[in-house]
């Protein structure tokens, strides 16, 4: 059985769908990537325009307060596995932005991320150089956000709880899963 | 139209000084001088009415200056012109501790946003466009209107830790309030500092 | 070519919903959202939603010193970054009284102008996208990365330069740099041809543009529109010929319009541009080689750097429109006070929740993008 998750598992890393959601300033980046010059489809990956059909969520650069709201749903929506990539220096521990009292300094007390690019703004070289480490993490089967984001739900939903004030509910009164 | 005609025409009609800084460039202030806030508001409604015949076709900005220091408000509306060529900025006062005004929509369509955008960065009331009133940028604030000179972005970000957490503001925050003794320009011999 | 008239073709339900159009889609470019209110096909109001770029730059700029803040407001346009550096530094130069060198001036405008191409090529990638033309944008963005090569080697970074600082530029031109700009222009003239081949005539692209959301210029002007989408609507106005900068007084050249202000037009203006854009940079080139003044007006120290009070307006003709920055000083190591007008607070905030009403939502992604709504210098 163990071989035929290994199989899976590199199956899935030469077919990973982004999100398409520019998020930051570090999506200039990306449409370079997309193209011939530095072309990304030759790995397998595509953009996709729902959460729900989505492998990994890229979040390109600064997280402000009202977008990471809506980052939290979508990535919730993902069905696993799912990954999650930070680029920039501004998820690790705010950039250039650290004192601006719109932006949410450290990503990853929220959500488990994967992978980070240096770089302000990293460049599309780097770009390519963090999808050939992706699909490496993903066939060796070591990115494991989302099981990380299951075993310590408790740790991330009090994180967000004290950021937002309140809980993340859908309006039907179920948590945003 | 020309310039020297502009700054005559408001003269003539308004009694107000017009200043020619910088070639295409006006500015004109509303003096508080004894009048009333309803007669110094009509001057300024009346002015702007005033511009949009004489060839101002584009308001290009209305934004607001906290002089602290001095216990006001500074509203600045930017006129432009593209055939005399000239831009234009009337200033008006407001009082810092109650910033009522009036709104300038029904001549300048352009106003619905930028005065949506000077409420929230700095609390000032715009009664008559209700748009305004309505959060623009910001989602669930809870603190003063941040452009303030007495807002401290690292004062909130300390009592929000969540937010701030990942970047300890405290040993860089002091350098730059210090604003370390440095000599002016013209007492530096010319340090090679730009061009390396 | 005609359009085919709406009430002959959709069908209303007199079921009004609202419809949020949210920062995750793939056909809003940018981080960005809109409230609509839909019966069927047809929209019946439009409402904007921003905030989701918000870094509050005007309190930061504050907080950092002159010459400190160069390195920050590149970020204010993603796109195109290099107005910003210019806007700034011409403020501070005006209120401090400085007169720079003439070949300070003119590596600003070659840096203005090749800004000005690779936001072109990437204003025709999206509405390739938008339109369904995908080798055009695969091609655009590609012929673009040739620019930033072009920009790599001149001031070392593709994206954010951080060339500019008040008094000139940082460094001079390196040795063989012009020649790789004339080959790369002669290489973008030729790639021009192709993508007429693509689009003109195209009948995918001709009807979904021609007579696409028409305005007029009374209209344009009463709604705050500026740059090439006034343009496009008949009347010559622009900044570099009307408010000259930089060193555009001693260049040639005719100001682009169109004459029916529809996408087709808007579209075209833009296209047009960029070959003006290629002869100005030739004509610029020229007077490079010729000229031996120095790149900065004096020497300083960034850390002592200190600007006398006065405030000054300083706008320029970006892609996007009209592109300002107002600078309050009063004497210290920090602005007192910098505002940014950013081109689309008044193409989105007013003109789109006026002209979306009565279109098609099939339409409204186009009409988005050919209006260049482009988040950042919104939000701010």
């Amino acid at each position: 059985m163990a071989e035929w998750l290994k199989l899976i598992d590199k199956a899935r890393s030469r077919s990973i769908w982004m999100l398409m959601y520019c998020t930051g300033c570090g999506a200039m980046e990306m449409p370079p990537a997309m193209t011939s010059r530095f072309d990304m489809e030759r790995f397998g990956i595509m953009p996709m325009a729902t959460p729900r059909q989505a492998d990994v969520i890229l979040v390109t650069g600064y997280v402000t307060k009202k977008t990471l709201k809506r980052i939290i749903y979508a990535y919730e929506q993902m069905p696993a596995p799912k990954w999650l990539v930070a680029h920039g220096s501004c998820p690790i521990n705010g950039g250039v932005y650290w004192d601006s009292h719109a932006t949410v300094n450290r990503l990853d007390l929220f959500l488990p991320v994967d992978l980070y690019v240096a770089g302000c703004m990293p460049r599309a070289e780097a770009n390519m150089k963090m999808f050939t480490e992706l699909i490496d993490m993903v066939a060796k089967g070591e990115a494991r956000g989302w099981e990380e984001y299951e075993k310590n739900k408790a740790y991330y939903k009090e994180n967000q709880r004290k950021l937002f004030g309140y809980d993340l509910v859908f309006t039907d009164g179920r948590s945003a899963l | 139209m020309r310039v020297e005609e502009v700054v005559k025409a408001i003269k003539d009609k308004f009694g107000l000084e017009v200043e020619n800084p910088y070639p295409r460039r006006l500015r004109v202030k509303i003096p508080v001088d004894g009048k009333s806030d309803e007669e110094r508001r009509q001057v300024l409604r009346d002015l702007l009415q005033y511009a949009k015949e004489i060839e101002f076709q584009h308001m290009s900005f209305i934004t607001c200056v906290d002089f602290i220091k001095e216990g006001r408000f500074e509203l600045n509306y930017g006129l432009w012109s593209y055939t005399i060529p000239t831009m234009l900025v009337v200033k008006y006062d407001l009082d810092r501790e109650n910033p009522k005004h009036i709104t300038v929509v029904d001549i300048w369509k352009p106003a619905k946003i930028w005065e949506q955008e000077v409420h929230e960065m700095f609390g000032v009331e715009f009664e008559g466009n209700p748009r305004s009133f309505e959060p623009y940028v910001l989602e669930d604030w809870d603190s003063i209107p941040p452009l303030r000179k007495d807002f401290d972005p690292v004062q909130y970000l300390k009592e929000h830790p969540m937010q701030g957490a990942g970047y300890d503001p405290l040993p860089y925050a002091n350098l730059v309030e210090k604003n370390l003794e440095q000599p002016t320009v013209q007492e530096t011999g010319g340090d090679e500092g730009a061009n390396s | 070519m005609t359009r085919v008239p709406i009430r002959e073709l959709v069908v209303t339900y007199d079921f009004p919903t609202d419809l949020h159009l949210g920062p995750q889609h793939p056909g809003i470019h940018g981080n960005f959202a809109y409230i609509l209110k839909v019966d069927g096909e047809i929209i019946l109001e439009a409402k904007i939603v921003p905030g989701y770029l918000h870094r509050a730059f005007e309190k930061l700029m504050e907080r950092r010193t002159w010459i400190n803040n160069i390195a920050l407001i590149p970020r204010v346009c993603v796109p195109e970054p290099d107005v910003n550096e210019y806007a700034y530094n011409a403020a501070i130069e005006r209120i401090a009284g400085w007169e720079i060198p003439p070949r300070a001036k003119y590596i600003r405008t070659v840096v203005l102008e090749m800004a000005r191409i690779s936001s072109y090529l990437m204003y025709l990638s999206s509405m390739g996208g938008g339109v369904g033309v995908y080798p055009l944008a695969q091609w655009s963005v590609g012929d673009r990365d040739y620019i930033l090569d072009l920009f790599e080697a001149l001031t070392g970074a593709r994206v954010y330069h951080i060339f500019m600082i008040a008094g000139g530029v940082r460094r001079d031109i390196p040795e063989g740099w012009l020649d790789k700009l004339e080959e790369t222009l002669k290489y973008l003239e030729g790639r021009l041809k192709e993508y007429d081949k693509l689009i003109m005539k195209n009948a995918v692209v001709q009807r979904r543009l021609v007579g696409l959301a028409p305005i007029t210029p009374e209209y344009a002007m009463e709604h705050g529109v500026t740059g090439p989408n006034l343009r496009a609507t008949g009347v010559p106005y622009d900044l570099r010929k009307i408010d000259p900068y930089a060193a555009y007084d001693e260049l040639d050249f005719e100001v682009v319009t169109e004459k029916y202000g529809d996408a087709w037009s808007r579209f075209m203006v833009r296209r047009r541009e960029i070959e003006q854009s290629i002869d100005l940079l030739r004509q610029l080139i020229d007077k490079l080689r010729k000229d031996n003044t120095p790149h900065i007006h004096q020497p300083y120290s960034g850390l002592a750097f200190k600007v006398p009070p006065g405030e000054a307006y300083v706008h320029i003709e970006s892609t996007k429109g009209e592109f300002g920055y107002y600078v309050w000083s009063d004497g210290g190591f920090n602005p007192y006070r910098v505002f940014v007008r950013g081109p689309t607070t008044s193409h989105a905030g007013v003109l789109m929740e006026d002209i979306a009403v009565g279109q098609q939502l099939a339409d409204f992604s186009l009409i988005d993008g050919s209006f260049d709504i482009c988040p950042p210098d919104l939000d701010k």
